[in-house]
């Protein structure tokens, strides 16, 4: 029995791609609590309200909009980014029947589908060699899973569609002149383009670049240009069509772009331009040094292949070649805006760079053997032999990197890790408890939860997420100015949250909490009273 | 009679990755990993079957069809959702998707 090649290449992507999503979904597969840092609730935050009231919403709802109200700079208290990327991980939760799974799962399938997106494409242009070898470098590269544990999670979706974009452009060039030649491809062009601004229009950014570059590349190649009007007005409708299906959203990019939120001055160094990360020293406290580090990111022993990749593709010059340069190239400009004057997202961009280098470098070795000029029998055995030896460097220096970074003990609410910032199972059930019973107006103040300034940026990502799990107007009680007017409202719930106290062995605060409760809350009643977490709520006897 | 064992192959093929994927997912994240496997295939669903009346690579209509379902299917059902249940809007967007293939289908064949 004779067995098709391909259905072997693709049972083998398939089991990579299946790693993947084992490997990037680590923290979730313990626990099934919620984790990650401040973007990652907002994300959860509005998929989550969709699919648990059954309902979509226009305007914030007061747990939202008390942070975000004012993000989107064009019609405020709505939505700050189009509604594509939450809707589709609000589906899941309705077809998963659970709250938190669901959402964490679709999150890393989606943040993951760049693997699938650039193995497809490589696959396509180069062979299966240089796209699993891609693929396999992309599930262990720290800057794409990085910002996903971060919560930069509609972005790493977007990226996983400028590889595509790029095909289809590709595909409608190269088959311009062909009897064959159908329009479709700038159709699927300009409708990708569209799904890329609606997921996250820095990504779409990104494509324009390399789109340009890509057709003034094969222009000069073939010396002719490229202009069907029918075609590229039925292009730009489709785009249109998609912008304005969510305007709210999508004309927020012009406030955006045009004001000058951060400082971005022009600075011509030469060293900026010979360098393709940002300064890490620009970044500190928000981005780790690591995250600009070659080395660090990618491993040194990828860089010889990086080069030996980057040299194939300008000695070749084949139209897939230059394609993958204008990628390249494409990258670099959008990098380096910040001497244009627009250094937003800067580092953002950075996040983008794996999908381009893993491809060069998978490139590099594969096509190592075809720069000897001699024949000899054995030389596709060669490139097998040096498959494997990049395949045996990708899992025996990026992965057990990658495994530092991401494990299953990060955001471990029973571990030094995820003590401070992640809801520990008492917390997730008494929110949830308030979720189910708190009449919506209800506002929650806790007492418990640290909040002196070392620990307080991390303590409030757990308030944060008891607000995102209860869906409830969540606040340290130690910061309100408005105690004495709180204690005697009906519309907050106080919660006393035992659970830190004990493996802090923070007397302290325990004899202040056991005391509070005589005293400061006589007239309330306890409503809710559970693995070391209370809650009471005012009802004057 | 070639082409037919060819499909069937395909459909063995693909209903053994289904399996696979199924597999891995159930044991990894339990009964709600298996059914957001299997809600994906739903919204994907009729993106392939359009993408199907078209001479286009497999591996094309494949992942096409997967982007096109996770981003436009929720964006509908978002919008339906803004006047009536969201699981109402999946179910009636899901519904009219597929319905409008067949539409296409038949225009096309004409």
């Amino acid at each position: 029995m004779k067995i098709n090649k391909n259905y072997v290449q693709t049972l083998i992507f398939v089991l990579v791609y299946l790693f993947a999503i084992y490997f990037w979904t680590q923290p979730l597969q313990d626990r099934k609590v919620p984790y990650g840092e401040y973007d990652a609730m907002s994300h959860f935050e509005v998929g989550d309200y969709m699919a648990y009231n059954d309902k979509s919403f226009m305007y914030l709802p007061p747990y939202i909009d008390i942070r975000y109200g004012n993000d989107n700079d064009f019609k405020p208290h709505t939505l700050w980014y189009a509604p594509t990327f939450h809707a589709s991980l609000g589906l899941m939760q309705v077809f998963g029947g659970q709250r938190i799974v669901p959402i964490f799962l679709m999150n890393a399938i989606l943040a993951t589908f760049v693997i699938v997106t650039v193995y497809f494409v490589i696959r396509s242009l180069f062979g299966f060699l240089p796209a699993i070898l891609s693929a396999i470098l992309i599930v262990f590269s720290p800057r794409d899973f990085m910002p996903y544990i971060w919560g930069q999670w509609p972005e790493r979706f977007a990226y996983a569609f400028i590889p595509v974009i790029l095909y289809c452009f590709y595909k409608y060039l190269i088959n311009y002149d062909k009897k064959e030649n159908t329009p479709i491809y700038l159709y699927f062009t300009a409708l990708f383009s569209g799904i890329s601004f609606l997921i996250h229009p820095l990504a779409f950014l990104h494509v324009v670049f390399s789109l340009i570059l890509f057709y003034i590349f094969i222009a000069i190649k073939n010396k002719r240009l490229y202009i069907n009007a029918n075609h590229i007005i039925i292009s730009i409708l489709i785009f249109l069509i998609l912008f304005f299906m969510f305007p709210y959203q999508n004309f927020r990019i012009f406030p955006e772009f045009s004001g000058n939120k951060e400082e971005s001055v022009f600075k011509l160094s030469l060293s900026r331009i010979f360098s393709w990360s940002p300064n890490a020293e620009d970044f500190i406290g928000s981005v780790p040094p690591s995250y600009f580090s070659y080395r660090e990111m990618h491993g040194l022993w990828t860089l010889p292949f990086l080069v030996i990749g980057l040299s194939v593709l300008i000695i070749n010059r084949k139209e897939r070649d230059l394609l993958l340069l204008a990628w390249l190239i494409g990258l670099y400009i959008m990098l380096h805006r910040d001497l244009f004057g627009k250094a937003e997202f800067l580092h953002r961009s950075l996040s983008a760079t794996a999908h381009i280098f893993s491809p060069i470098m998978a490139i590099g070795a594969i096509y190592l053997i075809n720069l000897v000029k001699v024949n000899f029998p054995y030389k596709k055995f060669v490139k097998y032999g040096i498959a494997l030896i990049f395949i045996y460097f990708a899992l025996s220096i990026n992965m057990p990197a990658a495994s530092k970074i991401l494990n299953k003990e990060i955001y471990n609410p029973y571990t030094q890790s995820g003590f401070f910032t992640t809801l520990n199972d008492a917390e997730f059930q008494a929110s949830q408890w308030i979720l189910d019973n708190a009449p919506k107006n209800v506002n929650v103040t806790v007492l418990g939860i640290p909040y002196q300034d070392q620990v307080l940026s991390a303590t409030s990502k757990k308030i944060r997420w008891m607000a995102a799990v209860s869906q409830h107007v969540t606040r340290f009680y130690y910061f309100r100015e408005d105690k004495e007017i709180i204690l005697k409202s009906p519309e907050w719930y106080i919660m006393l949250d035992y659970t830190m106290i004990g493996p802090l062995n923070d007397q302290e605060t325990f004899n202040f909490m056991q005391d509070f409760e005589k005293t400061a809350l006589s007239n309330h009643t306890l409503v809710y009273n559970k693995d070391n977490i209370e809650v009471y709520k005012f009802e004057p006897k | 009679m070639n082409l037919n064992n060819e499909l069937k192959t395909r459909l063995v093929f693909i209903s053994l990755m289904i399996l696979v994927i199924l597999i891995f997912s159930f044991a990894i994240f339990g009964m709600a990993g298996a059914r957001v496997f299997i809600g994906i295939i739903l919204i994907t669903m009729p993106f392939f079957l359009f993408l199907n009346n078209f001479d286009m690579a497999e591996g094309e209509k494949y992942v096409f069809s997967i982007l096109l379902g996770v981003t436009i299917f929720p964006s509908l059902t978002y919008i339906l959702g803004l006047l009536m249940s969201f699981r109402i809007s999946m179910v009636i967007t899901l519904i009219t998707l597929i319905l409008l293939v067949f539409v296409f289908k038949k225009f096309k064949i004409r």
